[in-house]
């Protein structure tokens, strides 16, 4: 495998990584979660506590400096920023959608504002690192 | 490939990652006119001989 092809593939699974880290630290501190589960649930504390260390990790390596990416141009090249937006709409369509949900179900049980935002907080984050990590698949 | 490269090869030869090349190999991914023109170039060929109309 080329050089450039390990740094796609390592990109690719620290999307992935950083994605499901935010997943893990975000879900059990939503408001739905908190009714579920005991608020003094140590156990869920640390999953969500250790999903936020591997989440902050894995987004200095991806954003920081040091990305070898930021330096390789075939590493944005035309697929690349396609798949991007992409990407971008994904997210554009998941917020909706999650957004159009949630007022459809205000309409039958109360939903708070912070419970509403957060989730679509989540998904708007959550929805374009899986999708341009899918579309990066070699 | 029809030129002797590798598709690692020719994506090294115009910048591109080894994907963008299977993707326009396949017909998956439409290249800008100056990626066309690099290809065509690093293959030393001309692009309407690399790229035609889908016929209707």
């Amino acid at each position: 495998m080329a050089d450039i092809d390990k740094l796609v593939a390592r990109r690719r699974i620290g999307l992935m990584v950083s994605a499901s880290a935010f997943l893990i630290w975000q879900v059990p501190i939503m408001d739905f979660s908190e009714r579920l589960i005991d608020e003094a649930d140590i156990v869920m504390t640390g999953v969500s506590l250790a999903g936020f260390l591997v989440w902050i990790v894995t987004l200095l390596l991806l954003v920081g400096p040091w990305r070898p990416w930021q330096r390789e141009a075939a590493l944005n090249d035309e697929l690349t920023q396609s798949n991007r937006k992409w990407a971008f709409l994904t997210g554009y369509v998941a917020v909706m959608l999650a957004t159009a949900g949630m007022l459809a179900l205000s309409l039958y049980q109360p939903v708070s504002g912070i419970e509403a935002s957060h989730l679509i907080l989540v998904i708007g984050v959550v929805a374009p690192l899986y999708c341009f990590a899918i579309l990066e698949r070699g | 490939m029809a030129a002797g490269l590798t598709q690692s090869e020719l994506a090294a030869m115009v910048g591109v990652s080894r994907k963008t090349i299977n993707t326009v190999e396949n017909g998956v991914f439409v290249p800008s006119t100056i990626l066309s023109l690099k290809l065509a170039e690093a293959l030393g060929t001309r692009v309407e001989t690399l790229f035609q109309l889908p016929e209707e």
